[in-house]
């Protein structure tokens, strides 16, 4: 085994939050920094200049983690059998630098203030007995207040197209008018929309809601950001989720916060690496990290600070792996608090539309040129007389619809079968005439739901898989049923010939795609007895190391969650700059 | 909004080239064992047709003859497709698309799946009724009516699928109607593959999407289905491949076959984007675009441009990102 130069800090996966650590971190400082990747190297150019080929990008996976090596395994409950994940379905961790920021829909929201303390909010406004006692939901250790310097940095570095809703109070006509007030307008004008975007847009005002234009974190005109990145508008070619940006229009860890980290040359990714552990001392106290490079040769990096910031699953599952002597139950976990609040995202599409004879050009744009509303999520709405709490946002479909994609299930109850004569009459006729209305709600946290190490399934290195437990409750059932109706009060708003409602939420199944966003299992909190870190991420019963990322979630509110990813990185960064060094490894307040 | 243009897609712009057609398909038995992955060319870096990054297109699409499957199996895959997605000479369909090559391929040059793919055991093991057997090392059991919830859980690789799963649509048809499936009549063979796709849909609780049936203002009504005796019959039939997955596995490959780009080898003509009107691999679009429709023609990922066109022998760093300190070992 190698063993390395020891360096300040060392990360556990090369993406997002690991990009804006060291941006962060080390231009201010002397500090030096290595990021273990366990996928190749890649860069807008020459990697992505050829990139609209939808069966590999989008059939085959291409940017995604390699599941042939390790995957992760799921049962609906404790009583249930467990089975591997074992091809790709309900959602997609990346691989490769920078991460799944790269193939995301760059959906960049800031959190409603009262998801920062839905618990206490709830009980106030309608009693104790309107929780569960299964529903294990916490206030977070900050709230929205905390969080502002850090969005507005976050949106200007990655120059968030968008439109205020709500500029230091004053409520703005066109934005979202529910969001937290902001100190600063988004750096960039909205994107522009399909025709189905302005249609959703036009009939749900109608209605008396309050769309607004998508705030995403893809350029709506050339923007030179703080660092001195200069980037590229969006071409609105339609080949965007799941796939790199060509242009460098979407932002990801390579157009943004890669540069200037490197630029200082005390910056190192390590790509086709893949960790194998955290290692401790007989303190307990995390001294590097061990890995394994492409050629099967182990290596380690001492490191001063060990960072968990792969994907929300493989942190959970790196702490747990971490068992020794001083933690026999691994990293964070002396109090048998990871693995608990696991959240997902409740994504669904209840209301889908016909228009017979129209064009939306849904072909066209990304994942964001749509309208979304706010007017069903969080507790934007009276819940009094409802029989669920929480909410979702609410969106027209976006852009991009790409054939290999789509076509499978898109004509579901259009048609009476998905091949033959008649379905193929329909969708030369109809394929860009069918569109739908999502919702993305809020995931609850349970007692029932949960991860921890699986005693069967191992993964290439021999090393046990991480195993997710979970499924949909009441409250998520009832709250699909609500926001079914809603969507198709919108659709029907909107004209559609023919509308199909899935009124149902049904079971929770692994092999559908909802969402990449799985997220708590090593939750932030006020007190190592209710959480696995503090505020900044820095674990209760190990301070030398750090989780970035969703990981961090008590409960995971009803907006994708990357805008909080990128904000509760830069407050941690900020943290680890100005102060850890001062008194290394104590607790930061 | 009132008003818009129809975009138009005019397909006539491009030449024909000879359909393919059973007489021009030679069995491939003897060929079944080579591996076209080993004679892939150099990705040159300015091919949009050649990425550097892992799954490639097949290379050697030249050749109309099959390379994986037999013979009486392309019969039998063919007359499958045909049914999937009807079509004529002027009204293109799976075949005229070349699906059958396409499938072909893919199934030749990937060992076993061309998506990552998860294998190892232990294996589900379904069983109905409410006695769970124990689990063993080998096997994990879950109730029959619970499994579509866990996705893919088959130990067939889908070379294996398709060699079971075409014999058993062979079966099948013996027994139905006392010829192979491709000696059926059309309404024939939507009866049977009605049982298939049936069987599916029944694994799924008998219903679509999320298991839950949607409610619908406009659709047709579902007419007669299969009876719960002829789904049984496929399924001891097809013995150790499972009839749904084996049909909805064909119907994903022939709408990847008919909708992907040509450089895999179906799609040919573009008359999958054709038909639906998708423009193919773009640059851009225009915000009035966005709105109002385009006149772009379909293209396929040979007729895009590359997005640097570096001059020979400079230019190129210019554009390069800074790389310094990312390296593999």
């Amino acid at each position: 085994m190698k063993t390395h130069d020891p360096v300040e800090i060392v990360t556990i996966g090369g993406g997002m939050t690991a990009s804006i650590l060291a941006a962060r971190i080390l231009p201010e400082t002397s500090h030096r920094m290595v990021s273990i990747e366990q996928g190749p190297a890649q860069w807008t150019y020459p990697d992505f200049a050829h990139n609209h080929d939808s069966l590999r990008f989008n059939n085959r996976y291409a940017l995604m983690q390699d599941i042939n090596r390790t995957t992760w395994t799921w049962r609906p409950n404790a009583n249930a059998p467990t089975l591997p994940y074992r091809q790709y379905g309900s959602f997609h961790p990346g691989q490769g630098l920078g991460g799944a920021m790269v193939h995301w829909t760059a959906l960049t929201w800031r959190f409603l203030p009262h998801d920062f303390h839905v618990r206490s909010d709830t009980e106030e406004r309608y009693g104790r007995d309107r929780i569960p006692a299964e529903m294990t939901i916490q206030d977070w250790p900050i709230d929205y207040d905390d969080l502002e310097p850090y969005y507005d940095a976050l949106e200007y570095d990655m120059g968030v197209s968008g439109l205020a809703g709500n500029l230091d109070g004053r409520i703005l006509p066109g934005g979202n008018p529910f969001e937290g007030p902001r100190k600063r307008p988004y750096p960039n004008p909205p994107l522009e929309r399909t025709a189905f975007g302005e249609l959703y847009m036009t009939a749900s005002r109608d209605l008396g809601l309050h769309p607004f234009p998508t705030p995403a974190g893809i350029l709506s005109r050339g923007w030179t950001d703080p660092y001195g990145n200069v980037r590229s508008a969006c071409l609105y070619c339609g080949f965007c989720t799941r796939y790199g940006c060509e242009v460098g229009a979407k932002t990801s860890p390579l157009t943004t916060w890669l540069p200037p980290a490197l630029a200082t040359g005390r910056y190192e990714v390590r790509t086709d690496s893949r960790v194998l552990g955290i290692e401790t001392d007989g303190d307990g106290r995390a001294t590097g990290v061990k890995y394994v490079d492409a050629r099967g040769r182990e290596h380690f990096q001492p490191a001063e600070i060990v960072v968990c910031s792969a994907f929300t699953l493989e942190n959970v599952r790196n702490l747990l792996l971490a068992r020794s002597d001083a933690h026999p139950a691994g990293i964070g976990n002396d109090r048998g608090m990871v693995g608990r609040n696991y959240t997902y995202q409740i994504n669904q599409a209840p209301a889908r539309g016909l228009w017979r004879g129209r064009k939306f050009n849904l072909f066209t744009g990304n994942g964001c040129t749509n309208a979304q509303i706010h007017d069903y999520n969080g507790d934007n709405f009276d819940h009094g007389d409802l029989d669920f709490i929480g909410g979702a946002r609410i969106q027209s479909e976006g852009g991009q619809r790409e054939p290999v994609g789509s076509i499978d299930g898109l004509l579901d109850g259009f048609t009476d079968r998905q091949w033959g004569a008649d379905w193929k009459t329909m969708l030369g006729q109809s394929w860009d005439s069918v569109g739908e209305l999502s919702y993305e709600g809020w995931s609850p946290a349970y007692d029932g739901n949960f991860l921890d190490l699986d005693p069967t399934y191992r993964d290439e290195w021999g090393l046990p898989m991480l195993r997710i437990t979970f499924d949909f409750r009441d409250n998520e059932r009832n709250m699909h049923r609500f926001l079914a109706d809603r969507s198709e009060e919108i659709i029907r708003a909107m004209g559609a010939d023919e509308v199909q409602v899935e009124r149902e939420l049904g079971d929770y199944r692994i092999d559908q795609y909802q969402s990449t966003h799985p997220t708590g299992g090593a939750i932030m909190g006020t007190d190592p007895g209710n959480s696995v870190t503090n505020s900044y991420g820095q674990v209760w019963d190990t301070p030398n190391v750090f989780v970035t990322g969703a990981a961090l979630y008590p409960q995971n509110p009803g907006a994708n969650p990357t805008g909080t990813v990128g904000a509760l990185a830069f407050r941690t960064a900020e943290a680890i700059r100005e102060r850890y060094f001062n008194a290394p490894e104590e607790l930061l307040v | 909004m009132t008003e818009r243009r129809e975009p138009t897609f005019l397909g006539a712009t491009i030449s024909r080239r000879s359909m393919l057609s059973s007489t021009a398909i030679f069995g491939g038995l003897a060929l079944a064992g080579c591996s076209p992955t080993e004679e892939r060319a150099v990705p040159d870096e300015q091919s949009v047709l050649a990425p550097d990054r892992e799954p490639t297109p097949p290379a050697d699409l030249g050749a109309e003859e099959y390379t994986f499957f037999a013979e009486e199996e392309s019969r039998t895959l063919e007359a499958m497709v045909a049914r999937i997605i009807p079509g004529d000479d002027d009204d293109p369909g799976a075949i005229q698309a070349g699906v059958p090559i396409y499938i072909d391929r893919k199934l030749g040059m990937f060992e076993a799946f061309a998506e990552p793919t998860y294998r190892h055991g232990p294996f589900a093991e379904g069983f109905e009724g409410d006695e769970q057997p124990e689990a063993d090392a080998e096997t994990v059991p879950v109730a029959q009516d619970q499994l579509y919830r866990y996705g893919f859980q088959s130990e067939l690789a889908p070379q294996e699928l398709y060699r079971l799963g075409l014999a058993g649509v062979d079966r099948l048809a013996q027994t139905r109607s006392g010829a192979l499936f491709a000696d059926l009549d059309a309404s024939q063979q939507d009866a049977l593959l009605m049982v298939l796709d049936g069987v599916q849909q029944r694994s799924e609780g008998g219903g679509s999407g999320n298991g839950a049936q949607p409610e619908t203002d406009g659709g047709g009504d579902t007419g007669g289905g299969p009876s719960e005796a002829e789904m049984d019959q496929a399924e001891d039939l097809f013995g150790e491949a499972d009839p749904g997955s084996f049909f909805d596995t064909v119907r994903i490959d022939t709408i990847e076959g008919m909708f992907s780009d040509p450089v895999y080898g179906g799609n040919r003509n573009l008359a999958g984007w054709t038909l639906i009107g998708w423009p193919g691999a773009q640059r851009s679009y225009s915000p009035h675009e966005m709105m109002h429709g385009t006149d772009k023609q379909p293209t396929s990922m040979e007729g895009l441009t590359p997005m640097n066109p570096d001059r020979a022998g400079a230019g190129r760093e210019a554009l390069e990102q800074p790389r310094e300190g990312v390296h593999s070992h």
